[in-house]
């Protein structure tokens, strides 16, 4: 397995066991109800990890997450940029900018996450902080994945790109677009009731960490090395092939 | 930039960084004392980072720059790829041993001092410096034997002078060890070593020119 498939793996396994150990412990706290938020939208994804000890899972779990996240879209740029003519695609760097900048979000939005902003009517720059940073986290994950997915399709006889696997790509990324559509329409006319706002984060989150999985068959001959020794090994199997 | 060079350079940046601009706001906000640190010892580096908005900097960031730390450790295993596997697994281990350690410890910090888990806190920074003691030694006589073989290691001179540092440092006040209260002397010790190791991660910058992701699909 080749270091950006780990990194792939990674951004799906690592949110996934931090925010459920998260709901875990805080079921057992009795600080959330216990339900399949996925579809009762109990719980929002935040006060999941507010009390401790869940916010310590919580808080070094999805800081982590950002990390791997800000390097997965590195290995994207970095792929993107090796495949097809060898000009350089501002897109991508533009797209890339964008996403990273999303994951510092989420770094700033969780390290202000904790105890001590409970109550809440005591705290409010800081819920006000965490949720407008959490929520631009997101968003913009969301539209980069869907942006990078549309610009894929669009260029791939241009880049010459084989994407064998852009079929669940773009099935996530339109299930992503549903969702923020469907989430402006809740907020638009006053539907954020019963937990519709909720279910939509948790498959938006769902969604969004699902893509970056997407790109684990796709990247298995993509990988880190010594580039030196990578040349070397082509100019001794040309000279043997030569011989 | 490689993505070597990237990593070294985000992991000296992210962790020093993240010190600095945390002591700046604490001095600032009246939640640490001012003083220089490194000679003063008014301070240790974890009472720096627990209140007011310093406290939300140094989690954040510091947990940031541990999970750099790991990927520093996994591009150092490709680097050094041509040396023994063992030798190497043993120092990744202990290497992201010591990261867990430090990002366990900052992770369970609070901002009252009754409240923090010291217990972990302790467990994690003691881990972080002595794990990091251990993989950076064995890290050196990897680099050390490769440079024989022929590798070109850039940093070497740099990497010699701050692994005899830390080493004087750990043997000179038996060990870099952390606790809640601790002595004027740990305290400045606490502060060199953070930078020199710091200083160790940036180090490969120079040696990571050619460590790159590299697509060996044909198109």
């Amino acid at each position: 397995m080749t270091m950006p498939q780990r990194i792939a793996l990674l951004a799906v396994a690592l949110p996934f066991l931090s925010i459920g150990i998260s709901y875990g412990l805080s079921v057992a706290g009795g600080h959330v109800p216990l339900c399949i938020p996925w579809f009762e939208g109990c719980s929002t994804i935040t006060a999941t990890g507010v009390y401790y000890p869940a916010a310590y899972v919580f808080r070094a779990g999805l800081i982590s997450t950002a990390v791997i996240a800000i390097i997965w879209w590195y290995c994207v740029r970095a792929w993107l940029e090796s495949v097809g003519e060898p000009h350089p695609h501002p897109w991508i760097h533009r797209l890339v900018a964008f996403a990273i900048a999303a994951s510092i979000l989420l770094v700033a939005s969780i390290s202000v996450l904790g105890e001590h902003m409970v109550p809440s009517s005591e705290h409010r720059w800081l819920w006000r902080f965490h949720t407008i940073t959490a929520v631009l986290f997101f968003l913009t994950t969301a539209v980069c994945q869907i942006l990078m997915t549309v610009r894929m399709r669009q260029l791939q006889q241009t880049l010459n790109i084989r994407f064998r696997r852009i079929t669940s790509k773009q099935i996530l990324a339109a299930l992503q677009l549903l969702l923020i559509l469907a989430l402006v329409v809740a907020v638009s006319f006053g539907l954020d009731k019963d937990g519709v706002i909720e279910v939509i984060e948790w498959w938006l989150a769902t969604l969004s960490s699902l893509y970056f999985a997407t790109t684990y068959y796709d990247w298995q001959d993509f990988r880190l090395t010594r580039h030196e020794q990578r040349l070397a090994q082509n100019v001794s199997a040309h000279g043997e092939a030569n011989v | 930039m490689s993505f070597g060079q990237f990593t070294a350079l985000i992991s000296f940046i992210l962790s020093m960084g993240t010190i600095a601009v945390t002591y700046w706001v604490g001095t600032s906000a009246g939640t640490a004392e001012l003083c220089n640190p490194f000679i003063d010892g008014c301070t240790d580096i974890t009472h720096t980072g627990m209140k007011g908005d310093g406290g939300f900097i140094f989690r954040g960031g510091m947990i940031t720059a541990c999970a750099f730390f790991i990927v520093w450790w996994i591009v150092m295993g490709v680097w050094l790829s041509r040396s023994s596997r063992v030798a190497v697994v043993v120092m990744q281990f202990f290497g992201v041993l010591a990261a867990l350690g430090l990002l366990a410890g900052t992770a369970v910090l609070l901002p009252e001092k009754t409240d923090t888990h010291w217990d972990i806190h302790v467990r994690g920074a003691n881990l972080f410096f002595q794990g990091m003691l251990i993989a950076l030694s064995i890290n050196y006589v990897l680099i050390i034997r490769a440079y024989k073989r022929g590798m070109p290691v850039p940093s070497l001179h740099f990497k010699s002078l701050i692994m005899l540092i830390l080493w004087l440092m750990f043997l000179a006040f038996a060990g870099v060890t952390v606790g809640v209260d601790m002595s004027h002397g740990k305290r400045i010790i606490e502060w060199w070593a953070t930078l020199f190791i710091g200083l160790y991660f940036l180090t490969s910058y120079w040696d990571w020119k050619k460590i790159r992701l590299v697509n060996q699909q044909q198109y």
